[in-house]
């Protein structure tokens, strides 16, 4: 699970950047009869099963970055935000700009002796730049190219792994992960697609147009939340290291909720609870209303440092929410309706 | 120079822990140097004969150690709390990856999602920030580091065409710049002081110069070049391109007049001056030891160097080493 999340976040989904979506798809022909990919860049995945019935379990593919808005002389650039940036991040952070070719770049940042005395907040993107280095810069780079954080995930201590887009590789990794558990206990009873959709960064918009044609009788998202950190308010996290965490929310499906439940029960496996007053924020809330309605559940992996190039994640709960996803699928929680 | 500079950016040596660097250096120059010790203060002083004896002596001075973090505690959850060593911005810190020798971290802090609006663009002060290297509690944690271990931002060089990107060019610069000269055939007999604790108030230098007993000495250092898109021409303090970076004045420094036109005019090599009296390095120890020591710097021009990644320009090096090097012959000549 550790190398494959590791594959999954040395590379890059934004916009037409698309290289994710080549891992995926070379995985998921492993378990599964068809494999596509759709004009937003969605992949979904057909487990074919014994019915014609039809469970979606779903991830968005796409990553938080930015986009270059105008190359300026000397080689410096300006860029907007895709997605949530946290722009705390940003100065003296490296980047790759997605032009030509792959260029370098780093955040500028105040030098000490320009700063106002009491320098109290980041001036953020209509002040800060990108510094390529290289005068030249128009020739490689233009407006549109797509800005990625220039960091390779890496291992921390005791099965913690720290890099860019774990929001929402996590979520992908864990999809796999379900695959090839399922793979291994012949055909299923139902069909299980598997849906990996772009554009949620940027409103849940590949779900949007990935699930509607996908028909499916129920769903369930898999994305990440917050994980309790220092000076993080814990009464809104999760906890790294217990497990999946289980949406309850008005906007979900209290059938699937209680199914998903009763398979992590069944199966021993450790989840804990996220409950909101209302949306999610993640693509269940639009896939619950696809179409005439999709019953839609939620599993949510606990990160630290969301939104930056350090998102942080512990591999057992990917692994443990994998395995809610198959005892799932594989209908052990269907006791809890019946 | 370059393959040097590289090799010596990419060893962490956080002020008072310079230990790995001076080893590495030590390794490039002890077959080419008549005489080299390290002294109480971790400095390691070098002699080197030329092929005449000096009629002045002349000491030139780099720094080993660079800014950096220190642990300072571990939390009973196992995240680690850090002082900054040296100058560092604030607005650096969150969200960059460290080295604490092998070990990695992250310059963790609370989600932007779950603070109050006002909060979400305040820098944060080291107090709000910790560094998490996935410790299950302190116990932990303990295994790996303890406080007073040190942490450098996990960044290394990157080549960027034209110019090049790495951390510590401050001053790691100066290192390759003296390494090189103790390679090479040098006129004159010459002192150097590859030194510790620049970045903690120039402390090394202090007790180096009062050693080498120098009559005149130059400071080789790494700048702020602040050559910026949209910076005031009257702010830029030096450019990427234009040379080596010659002061007459700064925060810790008033230099000789006389040496520092005479540097700025020498023939065949770019220079610039420092256009702003701001900053400070070695210098302010080094003129000031015994009775007083003829002293100038000369640096190379560097984007953030308070930071993780500088940057600096191919073309600047070679200007960078020639202005060290005949202004150290013309000193020791007694030329200049």
């Amino acid at each position: 699970m550790k190398e494959l999340l590791f594959s999954l976040c040395s590379t890059d989904f934004i916009g037409s950047v698309r290289q994710t979506a080549d891992v995926i798809c070379e995985q998921m022909q492993a378990f599964c009869q068809t494999v596509t990919t759709d004009e937003t860049g969605s992949v979904t995945a057909v487990m074919q099963g014994k019915t014609e019935q039809k469970i979606l379990l779903q991830a968005h593919i796409d990553q938080i970055g930015m986009v270059v808005t105008h190359v300026l002389e000397g080689g410096f650039v300006r860029a907007a935000k895709v997605g949530g940036v946290d722009i705390r991040v940003l100065p003296s952070c490296m980047v790759v700009i997605h032009g030509k070719q792959k260029v370098h770049g780093i955040f500028t940042s105040t030098p000490p002796h320009l700063a106002k005395e009491e320098e109290n907040t980041f001036s953020g993107l209509d002040t800060i730049l990108i510094d390529t280095g290289r005068p030249d810069a128009g020739a490689l780079i233009s407006p549109g190219d797509f800005i990625t954080f220039a960091v390779e995930p890496t291992q921390l201590q005791n099965g913690f792994v720290t890099g860019k887009a774990v929001d929402n590789r996590a979520g992908c990794a864990a999809l796999i992960g379900a695959a090839r558990l399922l793979s291994k206990m012949g055909t299923p009873q139902k069909t299980i697609v598997f849906c990996f959709s772009s554009g949620e960064e940027l409103g849940n918009r590949g779900a949007k147009t990935s699930v509607f044609s996908i028909d499916a009788d129920e769903a369930v998202a898999v994305d990440v939340s917050f994980a309790v950190s220092p000076g993080a308010p814990a009464q809104h996290c999760g906890v790294c290291g217990k497990g999946a965490m289980l949406g309850i929310s008005p906007v979900l499906s209290r059938s699937v909720t209680n199914r998903l439940r009763a398979a992590a029960k069944a199966e021993n496996l450790p989840f804990q609870t996220e409950v909101m007053g209302g949306r999610t924020s993640t693509d269940a809330d639009v896939i619950a209303i696809t179409k005439s309605g999709i019953p839609c559940g939620l599993l949510s992996i606990p990160i630290r440092y969301m939104h930056t190039p350090i998102e942080t994640v512990l591999v057992s709960d990917i692994e443990n929410t994998a395995a809610i996803l198959c005892a799932f699928a594989a209908g052990k929680g269907d006791a809890a309706n019946a | 120079m370059l393959d040097l500079i590289q090799k010596y950016v990419e060893i962490p040596g956080v002020s008072g822990d310079e230990g790995a660097v001076r080893d590495a250096i030590l390794a490039e120059i002890q077959s080419f140097a008549d005489e080299y010790h390290v002294d109480a203060s971790g400095n390691l002083i070098v002699f080197k004969k030329g092929r005449q004896c000096a009629k002045a002596r002349v000491m030139l001075d780099a720094h080993m150690d660079e800014i950096g973090l220190i642990v300072t505690s571990v939390t009973e959850d196992g995240y680690l709390r850090f002082a900054k060593v040296g100058g560092i911005d604030n607005q650096v810190l969150f969200g960059k990856r460290v080295k604490i020798g092998d070990v990695s971290g992250v310059i963790g802090g609370c989600p932007v999602h779950l603070l109050e609006k006002s909060d979400a663009d305040r820098i944060m002060k080291t107090d709000d920030l910790f560094i998490d290297i996935g410790a299950k509690d302190r116990e932990d944690a303990l295994q790996y580091v303890a406080p007073g271990d040190c942490a450098v931002f996990d960044t290394g060089f990157v080549d960027m065409g034209d110019r090049f990107a790495a951390r510590a060019l401050d001053d790691r610069a100066g290192c390759a710049v003296l390494t090189k000269m103790i390679q090479s055939k040098l006129d004159y007999d010459l002192y150097f002081s590859f030194s510790t604790g620049e970045e903690v108030g120039c402390r090394g230098a202090k007790t180096a110069a009062f050693s080498i007993d120098p009559q005149a000495a130059i400071v080789v250092e790494g700048t702020t070049a602040c050559d910026l898109s949209g910076v005031p021409d009257d702010k830029t303090v030096c450019r990427l391109g234009k040379g080596a970076v010659i002061s007459f004045m700064d925060g810790g420094t008033v230099y000789d007049k006389t040496l520092y036109r005479n540097i700025l005019h020498l023939d065949g090599v770019r220079t610039q001056p420092k256009s702003a009296a701001t900053g400070g390095n070695d210098a302010a120890s080094i003129h000031q030891s015994r009775n007083g020591v003829k002293t100038a710097a000369i640096s190379l021009p560097c984007r953030y160097i308070h930071s993780g990644w500088a940057i600096a320009q191919k073309t600047d090096l070679a200007d960078y080493y020639q202005a060290v090097y005949m202004t150290a012959m013309r000193l020791a000549s007694g030329e200049f």
